[in-house]
């Protein structure tokens, strides 16, 4: 039998199907559609084993993944394995300090139209160098499952859905990267710390209550999506539709 | 005093300071059941600053943290910092309570949960924003303010939210697994990543209370407003948000409410998505504001305006914004007036010419001309001002104007052609001035020169027929051919005699020549030569007589019938007469007799006649010659281009060129593919040598009064609805199985029958069933005849109905005559002549009938019923010049008040849609088109089945 530490995890147990997990759009061959999304694949495929990376791959399509949220600095996520219990898998990026702030910064400044270029949600190529990883120091994974690999298949799987997020919203390099639109609009001025005499706000004057007329907030949504919502978690059209009474029966009750 | 602190990731957190005030319930309680097992790091006022210092503190999980905060109490003994959560958890409770909540899916230890949330939006932004603002020092040590709210908000909308649920007895299960979560607390198996991605796309869903964006597009600020400086300015799209109601405010990107920057943000992002060339352009460092360069601009206009208000972007143009077309002027100088008597210039008459370029109201220099020849953009700085022209077509005007010299000379006949040409002017011609004897003919301006009113005329002229006649003079002077349009009616017969008259010398001299009346028309100053009048046979002797009675001096000859003389006979008597009238037939089989003869005139009456150039009485009359040619008609424009065409050949031979050339050039733009521009140009080529003047234009005849026309629509009702279906059915059977002229017979009955329904169920069925049914209206139509009569009457005045189903008429007059308690005479085919005279007379009495139905073939003719000033056409001809000569009984000189003419459809049937294409055939004729009859019969099978189905919007309520 072999060490422990040589095991390879991926013959160990049949990973469990997840219902309405994250969908990969990649179906074959390479993650990443867009050259910041594939260049993220790049960056995490010059550090891992490609086994792993493969295994990651077929983790991503089989919807293994089965929630995520991009957040400053990390991208946090549960992924189903073989256990009764997603693990717990967090990729990380290293985010900016101050002075690699002000180099963006100034470095978007410096060419006309690239602010604007941006902030229509479009991310220009000329920012990779600045923006990308560019050393191992700069990524972490990290898994609650036993495989000690770096990454191992989950988080791999984690960083390759990432890149597929960043192919749709470049600009979540910016939030990896703890960077935030308002800054690069406004640069790195930081509002001078607030002095004030009344810390315990005993002194204060609360703006009014808002005075808001009764109307159930579904009323302005699309219902289609809602419809939706409800059927993809329901057995059938009679329950959806019992749902939807019951919902709307609930926003009644609110306004009694 | 008690202090609350909210901790994300902790929670409410209610910790003391030194001063041991006694607490209002129920925090008291809670303080004195519960332990301070908590430390947390709190900012202290020392007498050296402020220091951190670690306080016990107790912590409330997030149902009972709302629980405290909600139950209103008195505030003594709290801190300002608890009394703010307090004051934040109650405006939470008013969004709740509002229904501003959603229910949103998430995950939590392992499995996926149900919670209500605010559902947010720009008026909740706004109130989280301000009490981020107010945000106590202390609690600000948490995190960035809106941070620290969003965590409460967030932790405390679901506690909230069901406080208020199971208040108020809300039911706390639902078969349906999300709900049931909700409304429970309990985990949702069924929950997934998919669901909590629609249920944001369903959140994001809401934009009902955002803000607009806003761009408006600002002029270049300018210091030196010279022209010529108009290719480095950049214009300045400012970005702006406009909150619902209020004007748009900019967004600067400094010192703004940084959620309006972020929404600004986003929203130009949409725009840029929506139209990306805004990419490509500088930004002001200052704000948002995009800076464009003129090729942008004119862009942005003509392409982006359309994708950005399609994404639901308002864009705002300056307002000192004009898109101009660039146009033509011709400035035609010719010698002075002709003044000589008897000598004629012609269309050979040499005149000289300059053409100039104009945008909008601007002539431009030639300078001008050159630089915006040379520009390459469509937006131009002209005399301070920005105008937007399509530069291409700016540069091929300029470069015509170029070619043709200025001041160049070539004769009248060469300029008209130059309009008409295979290489017309490249841009609208709007406008000729001339100088000289060409000023009157081609300067619309221009007033022909008046003439005294004939000795030789025993009639008045009314104004307008005293400009038709220094019309025709001038025309005649000028040895141009001329056709003279006015409708029917308004006496180009007289105007003609006139004419004839004014030519006549002097009766004083006329007297010493009628002695010599021999050879005299050859003379000094004497009778021109005779006139040739071609007019259909039908109206020969209205000639004659009208001749009789207005100039009764003229020497009238006839020439018709087989006595007609030939030869020298004829010569002689020609010789001895200033008019010759002769028909169109006799014109084609005697055209070598009167080649023979010389005529000062050739007058074509009712000139439609040769509408066809090819006829044998076409060529006839084109190849008779005539110092002088006069077309007569009082319709050309109903028919085709090619008939106006044949006629102003006639007139002015040449003219329009060959019949094929003008096919291509006019007829087929103008017809087929409704080319303005071409019909402007034929206008421009053709005004000069015709007049016509309709009885509709105030401007012309004051003595006619405005008549009002309007088609008015009638709801089937359900019983005419499904006859109607039964009908069309049956017919589309019918023409299934049939060809040819059964076929046709098929389709004509069938419309009629349609007819018949959309009038009265009982018109169709014929079977004698009432008007009403149990009090009701069986046909919509009828109804609606209802109220107008109702609204006539009540008036004081009288209306004349008309229909052409005899059937019909004697289906409606008696119900009219018991609805309206008056007697309503029918007057139709079948009434003898005394008692239609009767009928006549007895209407136009002031106490006499209020309302008179007629059949339209009857009461199309020789009746004069101006009483009425209400005309209603029950049914349609569908053939306008049918209905308005029955319109014309009532509206007629003498009529002095205003006729308002109502023509009955209903809607979503045969009658509306053909009423449509009528309406569209009207706008046609105005063009000068139409096209012929019996073309229902000529549709497909899918054609007629558009034209004849039953629409949904048939029947009304």
């Amino acid at each position: 039998m072999t060490p422990p530490q040589l095991r390879d995890f991926s013959q160990f147990g049949k990973r469990r199907p997840v219902r309405g997990g994250i969908e990969a759009r990649s179906r074959r061959g390479a993650f990443g559609g867009t050259w910041w999304g594939r260049s993220l694949v790049e960056s995490v495929d010059r550090l891992a084993d490609a086994g792993r990376m493969s295994r990651g791959r077929t983790y991503a399509r089989q919807g293994q993944v089965v929630d995520m949220h991009l957040l400053r600095g990390e991208v946090r996520a549960e992924v189903q394995g073989s256990q009764p219990s997603p693990f717990e898998s967090v990729f990380s990026l290293r985010t900016f300090d101050d002075d690699r702030t002000a180099e963006l910064v100034d470095a978007i400044r410096a060419t006309p139209g690239m602010l604007a270029e941006i902030v229509s949600g479009s991310l220009p190529q000329e920012l990779g160098p600045l923006l990308l990883p560019q050393t191992a120091s700069e990524l972490d994974f990290d898994c609650t499952c036993p495989d000690p690999g770096w990454p191992c298949k989950h988080v791999a799987a984690v960083a390759l859905l990432t890149a597929e997020e960043i192919d749709e919203r470049p600009l979540g390099i910016l939030t990896l990267r703890g960077v935030d639109l308002d800054t690069l609009i406004a640069g790195v001025e930081r509002e001078p710390a607030e002095v004030t005499d009344d810390l315990y706000g005993d002194h204060l004057d609360l703006p009014d209550l808002p005075t808001v007329e009764f109307r159930p907030a579904p009323d302005d949504l699309d219902p289609l999506l809602l419809r939706k919502a409800l059927r993809e978690t329901a057995a059938d059209e009679r329950e959806v539709a019992a749902g939807l009474r019951d919902l709307t029966a609930a926003y009644r009750r609110l306004a009694d | 005093m008690l202090h609350g602190l909210w901790s994300p990731g902790a929670g409410l957190l209610l910790w003391r300071d030194g001063n041991q005030a006694t607490l209002p319930d129920p925090y008291a309680r809670v303080v004195e059941s519960r332990r301070f097992r908590h430390r947390v790091d709190v900012p202290v006022r020392t007498t050296t600053g402020v220091r951190s210092e670690q306080a016990p503190a107790l912590a409330l999980a997030p149902g009972a943290a709302a629980d405290l905060l909600l139950t209103p109490s008195p505030t003594h003994g709290l801190a300002g910092d608890l009394r703010y959560l307090r004051h934040a958890v109650r405006g939470v409770d008013r969004w709740v309570a509002a229904g501003r909540i959603v229910p949103d899916v998430y995950r939590a230890e392992g499995q996926w949960w149900t919670r209500w949330r605010l559902v947010g939006g720009e008026r909740q932004r706004a109130w989280a924003a301000e009490l981020a603002a107010a945000m106590p020092a202390v609690q600000r040590s948490q995190g960035a303010p809106s941070a620290v709210l969003d965590d409460l908000v967030t932790e405390l909308a679901d506690p909230i939210a069901r406080r208020r649920l199971v208040d108020r007895g809300a039911p706390d299960r639902s078969t349906h697994p999300l709900v049931g979560s909700l409304l429970a607390q309990t985990p949702l198996d069924e929950g997934s990543h998919a669901v909590v991605r629609t249920l944001e796309r369903w959140r994001s869903s809401l934009t009902v209370d955002e803000p607009e964006l806003v761009l408006r597009l600002l002029e270049p600020l300018d210091e030196d407003q010279s022209d010529e400086t108009d290719t480095a300015a950049f214009w300045r799209l400012e970005v702006c948000l406009r909150p619902e109601g209020e004007a748009p405010q900019p967004v600067p990107l400094r010192g703004a409410d940084p959620d309006r920057l972020r929404l600004g943000v986003r929203k130009l992002g949409e725009a840029m998505a929506a139209y990306p060339r805004l990419r490509e352009v500088p930004t002001d460092p200052q704000s948002l504001d995009l800076l464009l360069p003129t090729a942008v601009v004119v862009d942005l206009v003509g392409h982006g305006a359309l994708a950005l208000r399609a994404s639901g972007v308002n864009l705002l143009l300056p307002r000192a914004w004009s898109v101009v077309a660039p146009s033509l002027r011709l400035r035609v100088s010719s010698s002075p007036a002709v003044t000589v008597e008897g000598s004629t210039v012609g269309m050979n008459e040499l005149v000289s010419y300059d053409w100039q370029l104009a945008l909008g109201d601007m002539v431009l220099t030639d300078l001008e001309m050159q630089r915006l020849a040379r520009s390459k953009s469509d937006l131009v700085r002209l005399r301070g001002h920005w105008v937007q022209a399509d530069h291409t077509v700016l540069a091929r005007a300029a470069r015509y104007v170029a070619e043709h010299d200025a001041g160049a000379e070539t004769s009248l006949g060469s300029l008209l052609a130059e309009l008409t040409s295979a290489h017309p002017p490249p841009v609208a011609v709007d406008e000729i001035t001339a100088t000289g004897w060409a000023r009157s003919l081609l300067d619309p301006a221009a007033e022909p020169v008046e003439v005294p009113l004939p000795a030789g005329l025993y009639a008045d002229l009314r104004p307008y027929q005293q400009r038709g006649l220094d019309w025709l003079a001038t025309m005649s002077r000028l040895g141009l051919g001329a056709v003279l349009a006015d409708d029917m009616g308004l006496g180009k017969t007289l105007q003609v005699l006139a004419l004839l008259a004014h030519e006549v010398p002097d009766p004083v001299d006329d007297t010493v020549d009628a002695v010599e009346s021999m050879d005299s028309s050859t003379t000094h100053g004497s009778r021109p030569a005779p006139t040739l009048l071609v007019a259909p046979m039908s109206v020969v002797g209205n000639w004659q007589r009208e001749a009789q009675r207005f100039t009764p001096d003229l020497r009238v000859h006839v020439h018709h019938g087989a006595t007609r003389l030939s030869g020298d006979a004829f010569a002689e008597q020609v010789a001895r007469t200033d008019l010759v009238v002769t028909t169109y037939s006799l014109v084609a089989r005697d055209v070598g007799l009167l080649r023979e003869q010389a005529w000062d005139r050739i007058v074509l009456d009712e000139a439609q006649h040769i509408k066809n150039a090819a006829t044998a009485q076409s060529r006839a009359a084109r190849s008779i010659p005539a110092r002088h040619r006069l077309a007569l008609t009082g319709t050309p424009v109903e028919n085709r281009l090619e008939e106006l065409r044949s006629i102003l050949d006639f007139a002015n031979p040449r003219m329009l060129g060959s019949a094929q050339a003008f096919r291509a050039r006019f007829a087929i733009p103008i017809e087929r593919e409704h080319d303005e521009t071409a019909a402007a140009r034929l206008r421009t080529a053709t005004a000069p040598f015709l007049l016509r003047r309709v009885k509709t234009d105030p401007a012309v005849i004051a003595d006619l009064p405005e008549k009002f026309e309007m088609t008015v629509r009638a709801n089937l009702t359900a019983e005419q609805a499904s006859l109607y279906q039964a009908v069309v059915d049956e017919m589309m059977r019918q023409i299934s199985e049939a060809e040819g002229m059964s076929r046709k017979g098929a389709v004509l009955a069938a419309l009629t029958r349609l007819k018949q329904v959309c009038n009265h169920p009982a018109h169709f069925l014929r079977d004698g069933s009432s008007v009403l049914r149990r009090g009701q209206h069986r046909s919509g139509k009828l109804n609606l005849v209802d109220d107008v009569l109702d609204s006539v009457l009540a008036d004081g005045e009288k209306a004349l109905l008309f229909t052409q189903f005899r059937e019909f008429g004697d289906l409606v007059a008696p119900y009219l005559a018991e609805r309206f308690g008056v007697s309503v005479p029918f007057l139709h085919g079948g009434v003898s002549k005394t008692r239609r005279d009767g009928m006549v007379t007895g209407f136009a009495e002031p106490d006499g009938p209020p309302i008179m139905l007629l059949s339209l073939k009857a009461g199309g003719t020789g009746l004069n019923l101006t009483a009425a000033n209400h005309v209603v056409h029950l049914d349609r001809w569908w053939n306008p010049a049918v209905e308005n000569q029955a319109t014309d009984r009532a509206f007629r000189i003498g009529q002095r008040r205003d006729v308002q003419v109502r023509k009955l459809v209903c809607v979503g049937t045969v009658e509306e849609r053909i009423d449509a294409m009528l309406t569209g055939k009207q706008e046609l004729a105005d063009l000068a088109v139409g096209t012929g009859e019996n073309w229902v019969t000529e549709l497909s099978t899918d054609e007629l089945r558009d034209l004849l189905r039953l629409g949904d919007d048939a029947v009304g309520e």
